[in-house]
């Protein structure tokens, strides 16, 4: 079975590889990267971790509705975990699909659920000393208060669900 | 399998913290007292809030799982259980 979550830094190369097609004539990646600055400080280190089994699930089920849901010929998530240092790569999604439009948009749909329905916390060190866990999405159930909200700052990693 | 708890003993149930829980509660896992067994998902944050005070504002927020799956409040929880509190995800 594919193992979504890893320690180890994402081979970039690899899942290039792995993927290639000749029926799919567009190829998305996006890669997210530890940055330097968030909320007006200096990161100096950062960490995530994961409870694997529901996050591995997730990313399982995140990936299938992808393919469901736009005509690409396939999706492949990876998530790293652990100590990362600025501009590792934190979060790698493929996408290859027949056309452009399709491998765009289920790109767009696997990282924006990947970052509301993955149990996966960072944990940041600043400049000052001072560390936290970043401000997050609750994950759904059925507790009246944790219908989701969209922070205010989307770019925290929490934005609108989008409906495609 | 499902326990029952004779009355007047006490036992606990396997608590597993993630994210800003595990700093409040000072570790990724402690054993929380309840009443008895069978005890539902609510019975056990409410054992926790308890045990740690501080744990209770974060924990309207905070989905829980057993296994790989997400849990109501109302889901049993039994001995061989252990209740996965995951705090809102920060990931990607």
């Amino acid at each position: 079975m594919t193992s979504h979550i890893t320690t180890a830094p994402i081979d970039v190369g690899a899942l290039m590889a792995t993927t290639e097609d000749p029926e799919a004539g567009a190829l998305v990646v996006f890669a997210g990267t530890v940055r330097q600055h968030n909320d007006g400080k200096k990161v100096t280190s950062i960490n995530y971790s994961a409870y694997i089994p529901l996050a591995e699930k997730s990313i399982a089920e995140i990936a299938a509705r992808a393919r469901r849901d736009h005509d690409i010929q396939c999706c492949e998530i990876r998530h790293r975990i652990g100590d990362m240092a600025v501009g590792d790569i934190s979060v790698l999604v493929v996408v290859r699909a027949e056309h452009r439009g399709e491998a765009f948009a289920a790109g767009r749909y696997a990282i924006d659920i990947v970052k509301h329905e993955v149990p996966i916390w960072k944990y940041e060190t600043y400049e000052d000393g001072t560390h936290e866990y970043v401000k997050g999405c609750p994950l759904h159930h059925e507790h009246p208060s944790n219908r989701h909200v969209a922070h205010a700052d989307a770019g925290a990693g929490c934005s609108p669900s989008p409906t495609r | 399998m499902t326990h029952s708890t004779p009355a007047g003993e006490t036992t606990t149930v396997r608590v597993q913290c993630f994210g800003v829980l595990q700093k409040v509660c000072g570790g990724a896992e402690r054993a929380v007292p309840v009443a008895a067994l069978p005890a539902s998902v609510a019975d056990v944050l409410d054992a926790l809030v308890r045990e740690v005070p501080e744990a209770g504002e974060y924990l309207d927020t905070t989905a829980c799982a057993i296994g790989d799956t997400l849990v109501h409040r109302a889901t049993p929880v039994s001995a061989d259980d252990t209740l996965v509190l995951l705090p809102p995800v920060s990931g990607g």
